[in-house]
């Protein structure tokens, strides 16, 4: 059994926080490495009379504080021995609360929610399902996203 | 500037979305690289990717979720709302060259409903490479404006 107890003691343990400012030039670079047209994403003056009421981040930018964050939970996960620490990026599904504008202070919270182990054709792999939680300056929780990570 | 918005009412169960069809290259890999943070050299470093055990450098999984994401918010319009997407990694699109190749999203609507006054639609979503290899499938939840209001 590759599940040590000291990983299990991993789940629910939630990291430190991650604080990222928003730059609005990050939010326009990212829908630009898109290559994603839509004009909420990074026209101001045209965002600003819709409802949105300014720009707004492209659904993809909470990955940029994913990294952020996944590297502080990763680090403190050791695999068992025989493990090549290789990962696989197992999927991804965000909920949307609040859109995230510049200038937003977020707060990024991971967490280990399950661990399981399964026979891959590489040799056995551990696949380890993560939470987190993304909070803006004013304690609204802007997304949380449930991801699935594979390590072999 | 004003766009066609979709409205609920207007949807049916089983209608397709139109499709988006992106057509990633190595530079779009590099500049979604520095956008994300994701410097996984199997995206960008042909020679890094095949010592890997991979056919050259492969479209990054969260770049594919946001084209998922840019089929559903292209298709729901400004007045619609986002509510979740979730995909699974299942297979890869490439190998990326300077040259780049299609890459397919699709969409199809699976469920209509009204919760807390609020109208929703719900997507079975896909990538596809030129090959039609399904590589992402996955589900979307959008709300959308209704005309009743």
């Amino acid at each position: 059994m590759a599940i040590s107890d000291e990983m299990k003691a991993m789940i629910g343990k939630e990291t430190e926080p991650v604080v990222t400012e928003v730059e609005k030039g990050a939010m326009i670079k990212l829908a630009m490495a898109v290559d994603d047209p839509n004009p909420l994403w990074q026209d101001e003056k045209y965002a600003r009379d819709t409802h949105c009421g300014g720009i707004v981040a492209h659904p993809a930018f909470v990955n940029v504080f994913r990294g952020l964050v996944y590297r502080k939970l990763m680090g403190g996960i050791q695999l068992p021995q025989g493990f090549k620490g290789v990962g696989i990026d197992g999927g991804t599904e965000i909920e949307y609360y609040h859109p995230i504008r510049p200038g937003d202070r977020i707060t990024s919270v991971a967490k280990v929610t399950d661990i399981r182990e399964k026979a891959g054709k590489l040799g056995p792999m551990l696949i380890l399902t993560l939470e987190t939680t993304y909070t803006n300056q004013l304690g609204q929780v802007a997304a949380k996203a449930t991801d699935t990570s594979i390590r072999y | 500037m004003a766009k066609k918005q979709v409205y609920w009412e207007e949807v049916e169960v089983g209608q397709e979305i139109p499709t988006l069809v992106k057509h990633p290259t190595t530079v779009q890999l590099a500049k979604w690289a520095g956008a994300s943070g994701d410097y996984n050299p199997i995206h960008y470093d042909k020679d890094f990717a095949i010592a890997n055990h991979l056919p050259g450098p492969i479209v990054h999984g969260r770049l594919t979720f946001a084209f998922l994401s840019q089929l559903v918010t292209d298709w729901i319009g400004e007045e619609g709302t986002l509510k979740k997407i979730g995909v699974s990694f299942r297979g890869m699109h490439g190998p990326i060259t300077h040259e780049g190749e299609d890459h397919i999203s699709k969409g199809k609507v699976s469920k209509k409903y009204i919760k807390n006054g609020e109208h929703y639609i719900e997507l079975e979503i896909r990538a596809e490479t030129p090959r039609g290899e399904v590589t992402t499938p996955g589900t979307a939840v959008v709300v959308l404006p209704s005309k009743a209001k």
